[in-house]
Formats: structure tokens, C-alpha cells, sequence
């Protein structure tokens, strides 16, 4: 799955096309629905013990993921989202929360 | 009701479903041998986590943090029962709640149900201090529109109240939580061991347990537990058993579980038999452990060869416990979340008739394949595995919650992502 990503990321030509604090939509809707998905949700609501995203704001989710790439643990699922995060770059982040904080409202 | 509705052949989907998986799973040495049918039944649905059929296509079904719902044969929903803070239900059980994996699970309807109107219903409550799983018996009004005479037949099956130092470590862990009605009439429910380390073993804890009771409540008379057990335990020593079926020619109960960072296994139940799972500290070569748990360890917050894991930790502890039941299956000592079973039965299955089927929901830690998929786990006649294909699937994969075979013949299937699809054998 974790290179399923970086596949995924590299086919969007995301560094060459975001810009830190410019959400590349799509590609942060690419990188969400290989992998943050299956345990979020396919529409950022939750599942199981993993937590709903879609209601979450910008500044939140960015300050969670970046935590988590600081190798942070900050709650029961960490050992799960370190590892995904720690591959993320400021750009891929913000795609990512661009997506999130606009497909779902 | 959903109209949306796919059909593709098995050879066809091969090539996409391969290229959505990032590796695949499992040893696949058979062969798909049908093509499916795929319509959504219900969607929009919030986790939902199990379903009971009717005769007629009655559906009831259980969301997590919701609560009871039935689908009538006309395609309506109407709600039964809800849960504390659930709007839109005729009434409500304020006790019962959701946290982390724990809220509404099983459900299962009385082999006797024209005649009583019963269903059971497994749920966390708070009701006491610390808070419980239990397993209701209610009452289906005439006309499907609500429930009664809630009578908690298991009241005393643990649950987890406070965080602790591990993976996926919040409150309300491993309940268990799969309702079944055996062939022989009996009431099977199947629970887990809250990172609680003493439970598995304890003769009177009643979580890592396969209870067989009656309708009340009671021990079945000829379980078998060892000298001092509550008798209302058929077998002991799990970890956190969600798919429990009963294979179709001899009625023998197969549990499914979720290993810990690996092994997930598929376990023929003996009668009074210890499943082997014992994550004590200071238990097997082991030392301490975090919050006195073993469960994840060694190294539990960081991906580990899984054979290593097992090694440290075995799922099953045939050392320590010789006599242990011992799993036909291991998912190739992944974890990947197997957490439902049901057994294909018709002629129209095709050669999986009588075949065993396995909702796995995926986890992906570690290195670990995700691995959501639908496993079709052919037996041989002592109950060993034979073969064992990954259904091809004409939908995407999902977190696979429940598998259960309706009175069509069809499969049903409840996925994390809330819905509930039907997967029917093309003719």
C-alpha cells in the first residue's frame, strides 16, 4: 500500500505542480483515496476506530499530520499514521487537507 | 432499496482488482469458478456491523453508534431501537453507546421468531460502573415498528473503560461481538479480551470467550470448560473473535479472529478447548510489558517481520499450552482484520458450495498488505483447509464487517464505509 502511494504521488507530478499553502485538489483527492481511505473512509467519515476527518478544519488536520511526520504520538492510532505521514512533504500535506477540507463540506 | 446493479465475469476483473491491490494476500491456488452479481441493498449507512435475515428478506441490521434498524421485503427502513443520542428511532436505550470499536455489534433472530418475536442484540452499555457488553433479548412489535421488553440475558462481558499504552489502545477495544443461532438451537456469542491481559485465561472473566447459552442466558448443558470456568464457556483463551460460523454438514463452530501484528486465524472449535492466547507478562520467556499487556509486543508501536512477532508473542501458545486448539489457518501469519464468517450453501455457489467465506477488513501496519477482501476458504471433510481464493469482487474492496448468507442464497456483506451489498452468482 505504502508504495502504492508514493506510486500514486509521483504520477500526479505533485511536487513539480503544488505550491506550499496552494492546494493541488486533486492530487491531495489521488493521494486520500489510495491510502487514507481505507481507514477514514472513502468519504472522510470514519470507520470503526479510525475518526471522522470530513468535519475537521484546515488548521487542525494540517497540525495533526504534521505531528504525526514528527514521529509524535498523539492518540491510540499512531503507530498506523507515523509511518504513512512521515513520507508526506509540505506540499503533499497540504493537498491532501485541501481535498479533505473542501470535498466533504 | 438500491437499484444500482453490476455484473462482470470473473475473468475480466482479474486484471483490476490486481492492479488496486498493492500486493496481494493470501496463497491463491484455486480458482474463481463464478461470475457475481453486485447490487448495494443499503448505503449511507453509518458503520453498520451486522444484519439477521427472515425467511421472507426481512433484514435487520445493526449500525455502531446508532443503533437497530430493520429493511422489510418492501424496501422500507424503519428504525427500532436507538442508541443514546440517536435521533429518529421510536425509542431509545440510553445506556447503550460508542467508543472506539465498541457500540451495537451482533445480531442475531430466534430459530422461534413467528411464534415469539425475539431477536438478540449485543451492545456496549453503561448501565454499571465499570461498563459492560451485553446481550439483549427484544421483543419485534407486530408491524416492525419498534422493540420491547428488553431483558439482558449477558450482562457481565468486559470492556475496556480507559486508555492504555498501545495500538489502537482508546477505550471500548476488543469486544468481540459476533450473535449466532447454532444448528443445534443453542445461542452462540463471541467476545474479546480488552488489552486485558488476565482475561483471556480467566476461568470467570467472560471476555475472550465463545459463550453457548439459551435464550435466557444459561449455560448450555453439555459445555465442557475446565474445572472451576464459568460454565457458560464453550471455549477460552481468545483474543478477539468476530466471525464465528457453523460448517454445514456437521454443525461444527469455526471461529475467525484478529491476530495481533500477525496471524490472524481461522480455529475448528473443540468443546472446553483453550485457543491459546495468553498476554501476560512475565508469561513464556516474556518480561514486563506495556500496561502489563504483551499483546502487541515485541516492539509494538514499529513494523516487525511477523514470524519474529509470533514467535515473541504466538497467537496460538502451543508451548505453554500444549493442548491448545490449533488454527487450520494463519493468513499467511498476516494480520490483516479477518473479522466474519459464513458458509456458501446452494447449488448456485458452483464448486464453493459448502465453502467457508472470510470478510477481512485490512489494516496495512508495518509493511503489511492491506488485505480488505472476501477470502473463500474451501474445507476439506476433517475440517482442514483445502484451498483458499480470493473472491473476485464486481465493487471495489472494502473493510469487509460482516458476511452472511441470505435466505436468496445470495451474500451479504456489511462494509465500514456504510453500506451493505449483496453479491449473487450469475447464472
Amino acid at each position: 500500500m505504502y508504495r502504492a502511494f508514493i506510486l500514486a504521488l509521483g504520477m500526479t507530478g505533485l511536487a513539480a505542480t503544488a505550491q506550499a499553502g496552494e492546494a493541488d485538489v486533486a492530487a491531495g483527492e489521488k493521494a486520500y483515496q489510495q491510502v487514507c481511505r481505507n481507514c477514514h473512509g472513502p468519504k472522510a467519515q470514519g470507520m470503526s476506530a479510525y475518526p471522522k476527518l470530513a468535519d475537521k478544519e484546515a488548521d487542525y488536520l494540517t497540525e495533526r499530520l504534521e505531528t504525526y511526520r514528527a514521529g509524535e504520538r498523539i492518540g491510540p492510532n499512531s503507530p498506523l499514521m507515523i509511518p504513512f505521514a512521515q513520507e508526506l512533504s509540505d506540499e503533499d500535506i497540504v493537498n491532501i487537507v485541501g481535498y479533505i477540507t473542501t470535498a466533504f463540506k | 432499496m438500491k437499484l444500482r446493479t453490476s455484473s462482470a465475469s470473473a475473468l475480466f476483473l482479474v486484471p483490476l482488482v490486481a492492479g488496486a491491490l498493492a500486493l496481494p494476500a493470501t496463497a491463491q491456488t484455486g480458482m474463481n469458478t463464478t461470475a457475481l452479481e453486485h447490487s448495494v441493498v443499503l448505503d449511507n449507512l453509518e458503520s453498520p456491523w451486522d444484519m439477521a435475515f427472515l425467511a421472507d428478506g426481512t433484514m435487520f441490521f445493526t449500525e455502531k453508534c446508532k443503533g437497530l434498524s430493520v429493511l422489510m421485503p418492501s424496501g422500507e427502513v424503519k428504525p427500532l431501537l436507538g442508541m443514546s443520542g440517536s435521533e429518529g428511532y421510536p425509542s431509545t436505550a440510553d445506556d447503550l453507546f460508542c467508543e472506539g470499536q465498541a457500540g451495537m455489534m451482533g445480531v442475531a433472530i430466534d430459530p422461534n421468531f413467528a411464534e415469539n418475536r425475539r431477536i438478540y442484540v449485543y451492545s456496549t452499555s453503561n448501565m454499571v460502573t465499570p461498563h459492560t457488553n451485553r446481550l439483549m433479548r427484544l421483543v419485534v412489535s407486530e408491524d416492525f415498528t419498534g422493540v420491547s421488553d428488553r431483558t439482558d440475558i449477558v450482562d457481565d462481558v468486559p470492556y475496556k473503560m480507559a486508555a492504555s499504552d498501545h495500538p489502537f489502545g482508546g477505550p471500548g477495544a476488543h469486544n468481540g461481538g459476533r450473535v449466532r443461532f447454532g444448528p443445534d438451537g443453542a445461542l452462540w456469542l463471541t467476545t474479546g479480551d480488552n488489552h486485558n491481559a488476565e482475561i483471556p485465561q480467566s476461568p470467570t472473566l467472560m471476555g475472550s470467550k465463545v459463550l453457548r447459552i439459551d435464550t435466557d442466558g444459561n449455560a448450555h448443558p453439555d459445555n465442557n470448560p475446565p474445572e472451576g470456568f464459568d460454565k457458560r464457556a464453550y471455549t477460552y483463551g481468545h483474543r478477539n473473535v468476530q466471525g464465528i460460523a457453523f460448517e454445514p454438514a456437521t454443525g461444527t463452530p469455526i471461529v475467525v479472529e484478529h491476530g495481533p501484528w500477525h496471524s490472524d486465524e481461522i480455529t475448528v472449535l473443540v468443546n472446553g478447548g483453550n485457543g491459546g492466547w495468553d498476554p501476560r507478562p512475565n508469561m513464556a520467556g516474556r518480561g514486563d510489558c506495556p500496561d502489563n499487556y504483551c499483546g502487541y509486543s515485541p516492539n509494538q508501536m514499529e513494523g516487525m517481520n511477523r514470524y519474529e512477532r509470533a514467535a515473541f508473542m504466538p497467537m496460538t501458545d502451543l508451548d505453554t499450552y500444549p493442548d491448545a486448539m490449533q488454527p487450520i489457518w494463519d493468513n499467511n501469519g498476516w494480520s490483516q482484520g479477518s473479522g466474519s464468517a459464513a458458509f456458501l450453501e446452494g447449488e448456485q455457489w458452483g464448486d464453493w458450495n459448502g465453502a467457508m467465506v472470510v470478510g477481512v477488513m485490512g489494516i496495512g501496519f508495518g509493511g503489511t498488505p492491506i488485505g480488505q477482501r472476501i477470502d473463500v476458504v474451501e474445507l476439506t471433510d476433517d475440517l482442514q483447509v483445502e484451498d483458499v481464493t480470493e473472491m473476485t469482487l464486481p465493487m471495489e474492496s472494502a473493510r469487509f464487517r460482516s458476511v452472511v448468507l441470505g435466505p436468496d442464497g445470495s451474500l451479504y456483506t456489511a462494509v465500514d464505509e456504510g453500506a451493505i451489498h449483496k453479491l449473487t452468482p450469475a447464472n
